[in-house]
C-alpha cells in the first residue's frame, strides 16, 4: 500500500560482481519519486513504499555475496560534498532537529 | 641453416608474443585457445608424421575440441555477452559512465570526479542531549 507521501530512504550497498551487472538494480532507484547519489555505494532514495515493500524489491537485484543496507534517512548531515549534493540533502531530507 | 633456423625461432616467438598480446577480453582468449586447436589439427594432419589410425584419431579429438570451444562462446554470447567482450579497461570505463547525481542533475563519475567539494552549508547544530548527558 503506498504512503501518502515519499519517504527518505539512505541505501547502502557492497556489491563484488562487474558493474555492469546492476543495471536493474540503479534503474529500479533511479525510478525513485526522487534521488540522489553522489557517492559510488550510497543512495538517498525517496519512496512512496514502506521499509518493508521496499526491500523485498531491491534484495532480488543483487547477487550472492553483496551486501545490502536500507534504513530511513534523516538530516542534517556533514561531510565533504559538492555544492549540488548538499543542496539536494537540505530540501529533500527530513531532519531530525 | 643455422642463420635461416634461428630467424625461424625468432619469427616464431614474435607471432608468439604478438598473439598473446592481443588477448584483451574473454572472446580474445577464446579466440587464442582455437587458433591453439587449430595448430594442433594442422600438427596431427601433416608434421607429426603419425600412423593413419592415430592421425585420425588426433583429428578427430581436434574437431571436439573445436566444437566445444565454439559451442562455449556460443552459449557464453546469449547469456553472458557483457562477460565475453569485457576487457580489463572496460570495467573500468562502465564504471566511470554510470550515472551519478539526482533525479534532476545526472552527472557521470568523471564529472562527479571534477567538482570541488565543500563542508556542509547548512547548520547542523541544534541537536539534543542524549538521556545520559546534560542529567
Amino acid at each position: 500500500m503506498p504512503l501518502p507521501t515519499p519517504y527518505a530512504y539512505i541505501v547502502c550497498y557492497d556489491l563484488k560482481q562487474p558493474a555492469g551487472q546492476y543495471k536493474p538494480l540503479f534503474d529500479e532507484l533511479q525510478r525513485s519519486h526522487l534521488w540522489w547519489h553522489y557517492l559510488t555505494s550510497t543512495w538517498i532514495v525517496l519512496r512512496y513504499e514502506a521499509l518493508a515493500e521496499l526491500a523485498p524489491k531491491l534484495r532480488p537485484l543483487i547477487f550472492q555475496g553483496d551486501f545490502m543496507l536500507i534504513q530511513p534517512a534523516k538530516g542534517p548531515a556533514e561531510g565533504w560534498l559538492p555544492k549540488d549534493a548538499w543542496d539536494w540533502l537540505q530540501k529533500n531530507v527530513p531532519r531530525e532537529w | 641453416m643455422n642463420e635461416a633456423s634461428q630467424a625461424g625461432a625468432a619469427s616464431y616467438v614474435s607471432m608468439r608474443t604478438k598473439a598473446v598480446q592481443a588477448v584483451h577480453s574473454p572472446l580474445g582468449f577464446f579466440v587464442l585457445a582455437l587458433l591453439i586447436v587449430e595448430t594442433f589439427l594442422f600438427g596431427t594432419g601433416t608434421w607429426f608424421g603419425l600412423p593413419e589410425p592415430w592421425k585420425i584419431t588426433a583429428i578427430g579429438i581436434g574437431v571436439l575440441l573445436f566444437l566445444i570451444v565454439f559451442g562455449t562462446v556460443v552459449w557464453l554470447v546469449v547469456a553472458y555477452p557483457q562477460n565475453l567482450v569485457f576487457s580489463e579497461e572496460s570495467h573500468v570505463q562502465f564504471a566511470a559512465m554510470k550515472m551519478f547525481g539526482s533525479e534532476s542533475h545526472l552527472i557521470t563519475g568523471r564529472d562527479l570526479q571534477a567538482l570541488r567539494p565543500e563542508s556542509t552549508p547548512n547548520s547542523t547544530v541544534g541537536q539534543l542531549p542524549g538521556p545520559a548527558q546534560g542529567a
